[in-house]
């Protein structure tokens, strides 16, 4: 069974070219281009792993994972925040994330879509084992 | 005169010449009193010229109608002979005497026109050297009436420390007009002692913090913040002690507002007491430029991260035998542009981490590396560039160097330092790279057998945007700014780097460390 990913990213483009590898690699896609489109996907739908961009407007990534958390179906879906923000203390307060409970994070400059999808599987492997 | 009452004149005209700071009015009494002493007519008072010491000018007169103002000491016989042998002259009958002929015609008219039959030249000098003279003149000749000159020559005395005092106050009133105007220009200056106390400061400063009045208030109560108090009070202290002119930018609060000012620190020692003097320009208008200028290159290099990310990700996805195949073109196509793409996002990353540099946000992830083991990746991940001119990477020197820092910027000083010399370096030779340790040190270098950097260029190797004119023009790709940023990036680990070049005998980099404490709880 193909393995559904939901991609919440505001940036049409970078949606298009996560979307084309993912699906290449096999993976049923998901996509949201707001938080709040997220969380309606969310309601009929339970993916197997959430990729995340934090700076959409409206809603951020944070604060979309506060909500995720409050919603018994998907709140213990793996999630891989995706951003464009530098590792830098000012720039990705890191502490919040993880106390929020996400997996891991990607920089969309530095980890090009192949990391991504190797991310993703080493992320559904360890799940899957669990 | 008698004696006594000689004696009392000279006492009295002593205590008023040195009294008095007023050159004028010294000399004025001086003369008036020296003719009463010698029963002289006439007198008057020269004094060399300080700007043009070859002239002597008229200081003072004493009954002379006209007299000459200035004389050129070598033509006049008498004053050259006082002036070098620092002794009075004394000519009494003038009229035949044989040094008569010494005088200038002129003189020898004056004389016979007032009746003059005697005179005497007085030298004055002050520390052995000879600052003027007097001449005294007398109608008739007196016999019997002999003038002291001993008593004289003691008055003289006060007289040129008198003219000298005189002088040193004078050119200090002089100097303080000068001080003034500087002080008064357009940056502010505040003047304080040791305990931090303003002495004094100028309009501009007063005008910053909108003050009427600074004197005695500490400098420290206008830097906001205990931090930036701490800051100071430690910069100021550091100077006192070392004597430096240091110089760094500091918030201030004024009464309305906050001002960013740049601040130099001379330290002067006056005798007897330790100043410091404060300079403020006013920086909030540069500030202000900077940090837009910095908001800007974030703002644009960010937004260009996201379209690069989608470039160099779908030239990727085209690759992929899933699409369709490609014919050689194609295949060459894409790689050139794959490999243009990623240039355009290292610069991206350069420009953004110079950016952070500039607005102090580089942040290192601490961990115990070893040295070694970052430039051998490093070595691994250049290999295609170095095989491509030929060159073999020796490493030598200690196994392993622990110190405590960023894997990833470490690795992004390494591979600068050897992209650079891989760059530079003639084909078919060895890139040399070192491990020392040493006084707690660790230091990395990688030598080339390149051209050489010459002097001038070197100085500007660490800046912005330096660039070496190499005869290898090919490799003049690249922005310069990468050394800039392994600068900081060391800098940032409290590392040293520096560099030695000669002409045509090759590059070395070098870098150092301080090794990591506590290796127990490593491994």
């Amino acid at each position: 069974m193909k393995k559904k990913i939901l991609l919440v990213e505001d940036d049409l483009i970078l949606v298009d070219l996560y979307e084309a590898t993912l699906e290449m690699e096999g993976f049923q896609v998901l996509k949201a281009t707001s938080g709040k489109e997220g969380l309606k996907i969310l309601k009929k739908d339970t993916p197997d792993l959430i990729l995340l961009d934090i700076l959409m407007p409206e809603m951020n990534g944070f604060e979309f994972l506060k909500e995720l958390k409050k919603i018994k179906t998907v709140k213990n879906v793996p999630v891989l925040l995706l951003t464009n923000l530098g590792e830098s203390k000012l720039d990705i307060n890191r502490e919040l994330a993880f106390a929020l409970g996400i997996e891991g994070y990607l920089i969309k400059s530095k980890n090009p879509p192949e990391q991504v999808v190797s991310r993703i599987k080493n992320v559904l492997e360890t799940v899957g084992s669990l | 005169m008698n004696n006594q009452k000689e004696l009392r004149e000279l006492l009295k005209t002593a205590r008023i010449i040195c009294s008095s700071l007023d050159l004028n009015k010294t000399l004025e009494i001086a003369i008036k009193s020296l003719c009463k002493i010698t029963g002289c007519q006439y007198g008057s008072i020269y004094l060399i010229d300080e700007q043009d010491p070859e002239f002597m000018v008229l200081a003072t007169s004493c009954n002379f109608k006209k007299p000459t103002l200035r004389y050129q000491i070598k033509d006049l016989y008498f004053a050259s002979k006082i002036f070098k042998t620092k002794k009075p002259i004394e000519i009494t009958n003038l009229s035949v005497s044989k040094l008569r002929d010494k005088f200038t015609a002129e003189s020898k008219h004056f004389f016979k026109e007032l009746g003059i039959n005697y005179f005497i030249y007085l030298p004055i000098v002050r520390d052995k050297r000879s600052i003027g003279l007097v001449n005294l003149y007398r109608k008739e000749n007196m016999p019997g009436k002999k003038i002291d000159l001993d008593n004289i020559m003691l008055l003289i005395e006060q007289l040129a420390i008198a003219i000298e005092n005189a002088k040193t106050h004078r050119d200090l009133k002089n100097e303080k007009i000068r001080w003034k105007t500087l002080f008064e220009e357009n940056r502010g200056i505040a003047i304080i002692d040791r305990n931090h106390k303003i002495i004094d400061a100028n309009k501009t400063f007063k005008n910053f913090l909108d003050e009427k009045d600074v004197t005695n208030r500490k400098i420290i109560d206008f830097i906001p913040g205990d931090e930036e108090k701490i800051q100071f009070t430690k910069e100021l202290d550091r100077n006192f002690s070392e004597k430096r002119t240091i110089g760094f930018e500091l918030p201030i609060e004024t009464k309305h507002s906050i001002v960013w000012v740049r601040i130099r620190v001379r330290y002067i020692d006056l005798d007897g007491s330790k100043v410091a003097v404060l300079t403020f320009k006013d920086y909030t208008e540069q500030k202000e430029l900077e940090s837009g200028k910095n908001e800007f290159v974030y703002i644009v290099s960010h937004e260009l991260r996201s379209p690069l990310t989608a470039m160099i990700g779908f030239l990727g996805l085209l690759k992929r035998d899933e699409i369709g195949p490609l014919n050689e073109k194609q295949k060459f196509f894409l790689k050139r542009a794959s490999e243009s793409t990623m240039r355009m996002i290292n610069l991206v990353e350069n420009i953004l981490d110079v950016n952070r540099i500039d607005t102090g946000r580089i942040n290192l992830n601490l961990s115990p590396i070893d040295l070694r083991i970052v430039f051998d990746q490093v070595k691994r991940d250049l290999k295609q560039s170095s095989n491509a001119k030929n060159l073999e990477i020796k490493t030598r020197g200690v196994k392993s160097i622990y110190i405590m820092g960023d894997k990833d910027r470490m690795y992004q000083i390494f591979y600068n330092l050897l992209d650079n010399a891989i760059k530079y370096s003639l084909p078919n030779g060895i890139i040399e790279a070192e491990f020392k340790t040493g006084d707690g040190k660790g230091i990395v270098s990688v030598s080339d057998n390149g051209a050489g950097i010459p002097p001038v260029e070197q100085k500007k190797l660490f800046t912005k945007f330096a660039k070496i004119n190499s005869t290898l023009e090919i490799f003049s790709s690249g922005t310069g700014l990468g050394l800039y940023i392994v600068k900081n990036l060391v800098l940032a680990h409290n590392g040293r780097i520096w560099l030695q070049s000669r002409k045509n005998k090759g590059t070395s980099f070098f870098v150092e460390f301080p090794i990591a404490k506590q290796l127990s709880l490593i491994k």
